[in-house]
């Protein structure tokens, strides 16, 4: 009997993990909406980005800008790391974590990290990396005003030169099932022209100033989208491991309630035989 | 006049406006132009203020934007920016309350003031209040 109580409130426990696992599954669906719907507003943005730096750029065009200069030796450099706000998302933050600890031993240069995300204080503590600051504040959808702090923080950085190279590590959004950990150099920024511009362009007032403007958003646009990027990541790993978890706990309920189901029956059978047993040998008696 | 101007203002959240309009007024670095339809290929540098936009039957719709560059190409103009808001989604009172703030941490500096900041807070602001303003007066 004690047996069979011990079963009950396992099952009973297991499915108020399985109640958290689907509500943070639905959660995290949600959110992936809300930073997809972000990315493909975003996109557009980037390719009209592009076609205004083609048109800048055609030619074959060179600009004096300090973003856009290499530093002769860099030796400073600054990572820039994202990561969630919480864990329970499979392998999420551990990989992107892991692949920033092998670039920087693969490198050896001298370097800084600023991690951009709650998760893992302990963890990245005893990583042994040199974390100069944590940004704690970052909601799960990304909002543009963060992405500009973050960037004129960064533009300041590498101006001043406290860093002669900004990168930003952190998981690519490959699709719901797959990301990948990334390394994206920031600062020195090397806009690539894609193409020719069929238009004789009126400047007003000069290119140098629009370059400086388009700089402007290339930093600010750049930063949000890896900040979309890393969140949307973050959801859907959530939302498959969330997904497994409640798969798992299906499982684990069903067996365990097999092995109640088997109690029960061996329960109520050792019940009868006692009342056979107990019959029959009152029978013996009166005969 | 026609509405022969495709006007498009957008940031990186999206698209804030996108409609028809016969002269768009556009904040450059060097002083404001006026855009008409046929307009030469031209690209600017857009500094933080206010986008008139004019419509054929003289109505008129302002944003607010910040910092970007604006690409006329064939009556296509596209105003990219850093941030936009259409005068009837500013709200006033944040603008000025928002405006107040940065007036007072520039007149009571700390050393650790980033003046840049403050000033562009500050000039964000007063656009907004500005284009909320010159929508209300030419409404009837």
């Amino acid at each position: 009997m004690a047996n069979m109580r011990a079963i009950r409130s396992r099952i009973k426990s297991v499915q108020n993990t399985q109640q958290i696992t689907k509500t943070m599954k639905m959660v995290a669906a949600a959110n992936l909406r809300r930073t997809q719907t972000g990315m493909s507003a975003m996109r557009t943005f980037a390719e009209q980005t592009q076609q205004l730096m083609d048109a800048l750029l055609a030619g074959g065009k060179q600009y004096d800008h300090p973003l856009l200069e290499a530093r002769e030796k860099p030796e400073k450099i600054c990572y820039v790391l994202f990561v969630g706000n919480r864990g329970l998302c499979g392998m999420y933050n551990h990989a992107a974590l892991r692949f920033l600890q092998q670039r920087v031993q693969e490198d050896g240069r001298e370097y800084s990290v600023i991690v951009c995300g709650r998760w893992g204080r302990d963890v990245i503590a005893q990583s042994g990396l040199n974390v100069i600051d944590t940004l704690t504040e970052m909601p799960d959808t990304p909002n543009m005003d963060d992405a500009l702090m973050l960037a004129e923080r960064l533009q300041r950085m590498y101006l001043s030169g406290e860093a002669d190279e900004i990168h930003l590590v952190y998981q690519h959004f490959k699709s719901i099932l797959a990301q990948n950990p990334t390394d994206l150099q920031l600062l020195p920024a090397a806009p690539e022209a894609k193409g020719e511009s069929p238009h004789d362009y009126i400047f007003e007032p000069d290119q140098a100033t629009i370059l400086a403007n388009v700089l402007q958003l290339y930093l600010s646009n750049t930063v949000y989208s890896v900040m979309l990027e890393a969140k949307t990541g973050e959801h859907a790993a959530r939302m498959t491991a969330m997904s497994t978890a409640t798969d798992s706990t299906k499982e684990l309920i069903a067996a365990l309630q097999l092995h109640l189901n088997r109690a029960r029956q061996a329960a109520i059978t050792t019940e009868i035989s006692e009342i056979v047993g107990g019959a029959n040998a009152l029978k013996k008696k009166k005969s | 006049m026609d509405d022969r101007i495709h006007l498009q203002i957008v940031t990186a959240k999206g698209v804030v406006y996108d409609g028809q309009a016969s002269a768009v007024n556009i904040p450059l670095d060097g002083g404001s132009i006026g855009v008409l339809a046929d307009h030469a290929p031209l690209m600017g540098a857009v500094s933080t203020g206010v986008v008139e936009i004019t419509h054929a039957d003289g109505s008129k719709d302002f944003t607010a934007v910040g910092i970007g560059v604006v690409n006329v190409v064939e009556n296509e103009v596209k105003i990219l920016v850093r941030a936009a808001e259409n005068a009837e989604d500013i709200d006033l009172d944040r603008a000025v309350a928002a405006e107040k703030r940065a007036r007072e941490r520039l007149e009571n500096r700390t050393p650790d003031l980033d003046i840049v900041r403050a000033e562009a807070a500050l000039h964000r602001a007063i656009s907004r209040q500005n284009a909320a303003h010159m929508a209300k007066k030419r409404r009837p």
